[in-house]
């Protein structure tokens, strides 16, 4: 039980805990006030509930229908339309219930959260090869218990660890939802929710949460001892890298594998689909074993729960070892790397620079992770685009270009124009209402339509004149002409959707910190500063190297963690790019003249800029850290903690990322 | 040729270096001194590495700061404290050095090459230093102070940690490029400058007590140089007068060796030779 304490007490593993959740709440946050469409709402939401009984029967019907017809051909088709039909036959009488779903769909699909328990579980996991690195390995195994049962409470550390960091990161994005969105309803049924209107079960919405922690903890934990197994008969790095290949492999078969195809288990029976576990229920598929039709939730279920088995029997039999197969492959990487040495060129300085950057210091693995998470959670949910009707559009041709007194002149006589039609209509249409002659009526009729005609022209066009009138009146204040454009979608990028540029500035100022905390501390923790000062390239030089290195880091994270924002946003397209910045209201503050293309460049610019200073500042306080955890920590708590804090809406502060996701003052 | 002139360095009131003024020219210079007697601080003045409270320090004519990278480019350094990076292989972390010191990298290869196996190491150059000892960081270091076979080779404790096959292996290496450079060696291992160091500079309280050539400094303190013998009682009770004197054990019985200016009643000249320890004590552990 001593191992036990030792690792789930300890300060790495609460820190651990600690950090997952914090991080999985507050990007969760992020989310639920994000201005994205997560799911249907409103009218839209109680259609789906109202049809939900009819989508049943239109089910059962279908079954019957194709039924027929494959039960003559026999096989997995028949077998597969008749297991669908008593499915959803057992779905009779659920009555989904409307309620706030948005934090429930947004908990369903957070990659982040799943991505977070992984992390820990593997952290933990890739604890235990450290008192080899140690040379404790011959002291552990003199011990009494220092060898099978040594193996078994670490099994179940992992275990535990996989289990707790699940529940928690889980309990924190349902207080967090709770908080931004609202009550989820968690007693309602799971159909209620219309991305899960395929789940073939009568269950409630708290069932499926729990059962996703537990399944999540499955994966995770499958994860953690598969790094264990594999660290403990070979050396570190080459279990991680077959690690990593084993669970990116499971990824893309996952990610490609159809679930018709005749090679469907490998994507469903795997660590990967298992950790996403939303699948399972918001779609529906019956896999083919030897011509029955499984559904493939217990397929998965039951596949992983033997590799879980499998995997604990494994390292509870090969970790008690010495780990003698470690000195063997860990001296095939040694061959490998001499060889590489003796026989490739000496890097200039900026590559080794990069090289302890990137690679001693593990940088790379925050950037990919990162970005990874950061461009596909950007992904996953689309914005509700700015719509135009035919007639706005019409009006915005009519009337484009620089705003004059003339144009809005002309603008208020066609209002006027409209609307005395419309009087004349509703003159005519009063003089009507006495009459029951079949003309009367059906003049009567067309009258109306008219007007209902005027009043949407009118309704269109009133915007424009306003728009077109403050245009003008700033145009005369400041001598800038503006033009009249349509200006939905920059409000879009700039002023509406604080929530997601917000969030992508964490995310940059997340790798930044991680990335480049030890920039200079791992130097004065290796003492290496006098060597460094005492060479020809070791100062000014070493520090150009050192900045320009965050510079282009810090402008790559930038412009593919905001890229990805500014492409979802102008899906259809950013129009009059070459009209004046201040045609749009909310950039009025510019004092000179500045196309909107120009300002859009101009602000990715201050962006970038902002990033590198914030890399810059990283690099400041690393040089006075001894090591990269005080300038991890130093750093966290002047760029992250106010970050948070401001982004979250808890305390209205200024912060690193106002300047990172700079849009508009 | 390196010059220093009227150095001084304060920590605050801490007056650590006192008006140094000494001429280093080719060859293997030992720096003596007990522990905080200013030769690390001094080797980091010369390095650049901290900033001087006076004085100056001329190469060839020149002030190092006015130099700046093209002193730098001349000068080979092994700190006291065992800088590196531990996850970098012995080869790696020689071909990063290389690098640093603007050198060509076929040239930094090669020389990687020899150096490695100066100081002994090659067969183990492609483990990661993390799982280095203490002596075999240290003849890294040596060897990384080496690379571009720079005019200045400072070495400041460059033995500590080492066996005595590599001290002396070192030691011989030192002695054979000392001809056309300056090597400046701090320690407080004495046999280490013994056999090689032409000049030693026995630094006390941050200034030169004794400037000259071991046999100078050795003749200067040969009639300095007592012994008493006797029981081990008496041999007790002498030294609690004389605590920094040395004891041996002999078939004759005890022997307290001391130095001092004046001979006390019952000691007599020593039967063997004077060496640079005497001189050491002589002058860093204080005069009596």
């Amino acid at each position: 039980m001593s191992e036990l304490r030792r690792v789930l007490l300890s300060r790495r593993t609460l820190l651990y805990l600690v950090i997952a959740v914090f991080i999985g709440s507050v990007f969760f946050m992020y989310d639920c006030l994000s201005e994205k469409q997560i799911t249907l709402t409103g009218e839209e939401l109680t259609a789906y509930i109202d049809g939900y009984p009819e989508f049943l029967n239109d089910i059962q019907n279908n079954a019957d229908e194709f039924g027929t017809i494959a039960a003559l051909s026999g096989g997995f088709s028949a077998e597969n339309i008749r297991k669908t039909a008593v499915d959803y036959r057992k779905l009779t009488g659920v009555t989904p219930v409307v309620g706030e779903n948005k934090g429930f769909v947004l908990l369903s699909g957070y990659i982040l959260g799943d991505l977070l328990i992984a992390a820990v579980t593997l952290l933990v996991a890739s604890s235990f090869s450290e008192e080899r690195k140690k040379g404790l390995v011959t002291l552990v195994r003199s011990t009494k218990n220092g060898r099978r049962m040594l193996s078994v409470q670490r099994t179940g550390i992992i275990l535990i660890v996989a289990l707790a960091s699940s529940i928690l990161v889980h309990t924190g994005c349902i207080l967090t939802s709770t908080l931004a969105c609202g009550n989820m309803g968690v007693l309602r049924p799971i159909q209620s929710v219309p991305e899960f209107s395929l789940c073939p079960f009568g269950i409630t919405i708290l069932d499926y949460i729990v059962f996703s922690v537990l399944m999540k903890a499955l994966a995770s934990a499958a994860a953690g001892l598969l790094l264990y197994l594999l660290s403990s008969i070979m050396e570190s790095v080459l279990s991680f890298a077959i690690c990593a290949a084993g669970i990116a492999a499971e990824y893309l078969f996952y990610g490609m594998i159809l679930p018709t195809d005749r090679i469907a288990g490998l994507k469903f029976c795997n660590i990967a689909a298992v950790l996403r576990t939303d699948l399972f229920f918001n779609e529906y598929c019956n896999l083919n074993i030897f011509g029955k039709a499984i559904g493939f939730l217990p397929c998965a279920v039951v596949s992983m729960l033997i590799v879980l088995v499998v995997l604990c029997v494994l390292c509870i039999l090969f970790t008690s070892g010495g780990g003698n197969g470690a000195a063997t492959s860990g001296s095939l990487v040694q061959k490998l790397s001499t060889w590489f040495s003796k026989k490739a060129p000496v890097p200039p300085l900026p590559l080794w620079e990069m090289k302890k950057v990137f690679i001693n210091q593990k940088g790379i693995i925050i950037l990919a992770a990162v970005v990874y998470i950061a461009v596909s959670s950007a992904l996953q949910y689309r914005y509700v685009l700015p719509h135009y009707s035919d007639v706005t559009q019409q009006y915005y041709n009519k009337y484009k270009g620089v705003i004059t007194e003339e144009t809005v002149t002309k603008m208020h006589k066609d209002y006027e124009v409209l609307d005395d039609a419309r009087l004349k209509s509703e003159l005519e249409l009063s003089a009507l209402s006495g009459l029951d002659t079949t003309d009367a009526i059906a003049k009567s009729k067309d009258l109306q339509m008219k007007i209902g005609t005027l009043m949407g022209r009118m309704s269109a066009l009133q915007p424009l004149i306003d728009q077109a009138e403050e245009g003008l009146a700033y145009s005369k204040e400041s001598g800038i002409e503006v033009q009249l454009i349509k200006t939905k979608t920059y409000e879009l990028l700039l002023l509406d959707d604080n929530a997601t540029t917000s969030k992508n500035s964490l995310y940059i100022i997340l790798s930044i910190v991680g990335i480049f905390a030890g920039i200079c501390a791992n130097e004065n923790r290796s003492n290496m500063n006098s060597t460094l000062r005492t060479s020809l390239k070791g100062r000014g030089r070493l520090t150009a190297i050192k900045l320009v290195l965050i510079g282009v880091t810090s402008i790559i994270v930038t412009a593919s963690i905001f890229a990805t924002q500014l492409l979802q946003v102008g899906e259809q397209g950013f129009n009059d790019l070459e009209a004046a910045a201040q045609s749009v209201a909310c950039l009025r503050f510019m004092p000179f003249e500045i196309s909107l293309l120009g300002y859009l460049i101009l602000m990715f610019a201050v962006r970038m800029i902002s990033a590198f200073a914030v890399g810059a500042f990283v690099m400041l306080v690393s040089r006075y850290c001894r090591s990269s955890v005080t300038s991890i920590c130093i750093n966290s708590t002047i760029l992250i903690v106010p970050a948070v804090l401001s982004g979250t809406g808890i305390l209205d502060l200024p912060s690193a990322a106002d300047l990172i996701g700079f849009t508009v003052i | 040729m390196l010059e220093l002139k009227n150095l001084t360095k304060k920590y605050g009131d801490n007056l650590v270096l006192n008006d140094i003024n000494f001429t280093f020219d080719k060859g293997v210079y030992g720096l003596l001194g007990a522990n905080g007697a200013g030769k690390s601080t001094l080797m980091n003045l010369i390095t650049d590495n901290i900033k001087r409270t006076d004085g100056s320090i001329f190469y060839n004519g020149t002030d190092i700061l006015e130099l700046g990278a093209k002193f730098r480019k001349k000068v080979g350094y092994t700190p006291q404290l065992q800088g590196m990076y531990e996850d970098f292989t012995a080869r790696a972390f020689l071909h990063y050095i290389g690098t640093l010191k603007g050198m060509k990298f076929s040239e930094c290869k090669a020389q990687t090459e020899e150096f490695l196996e100066v100081v002994g190491l090659l067969k183990v150059a492609h483990k990661r230093l993390g799982s280095f000892s203490g002596g075999m960081r240290q003849r890294v270091l040596i060897a990384a102070a080496m690379l571009d076979r720079p005019e200045i080779l400072i070495l400041d404790e460059p033995t500590a940690g080492l066996d005595p096959e590599e001290r002396i292996r070192l030691r011989n290496y030192i002695a054979d490029i000392s001809r056309d450079r300056t090597i400046i060696l701090a320690t407080h291992v004495v046999s280490d400058i013994e056999s090689i160091a032409g000049s030693v500079i026995m630094l006390c309280k941050g200034k030169p007590a004794a400037v000259g050539s071991p046999a100078e400094l050795i003749a200067g303190v040969k009639d300095k140089v007592s012994e008493f013998c006797g029981s081990y009682e008496e041999i007790s009770a002498l030294k609690a007068d004389y605590g920094k004197g040395q004891i041996y054990q002999t078939e004759k019985g005890y022997i307290l060796r001391i130095v001092s200016d004046e001979r006390p009643e019952g000691f007599s000249p020593v039967s063997g030779g004077v060496d640079l320890e005497d001189v050491y004590l002589y002058y860093a552990e204080g005069r009596k």
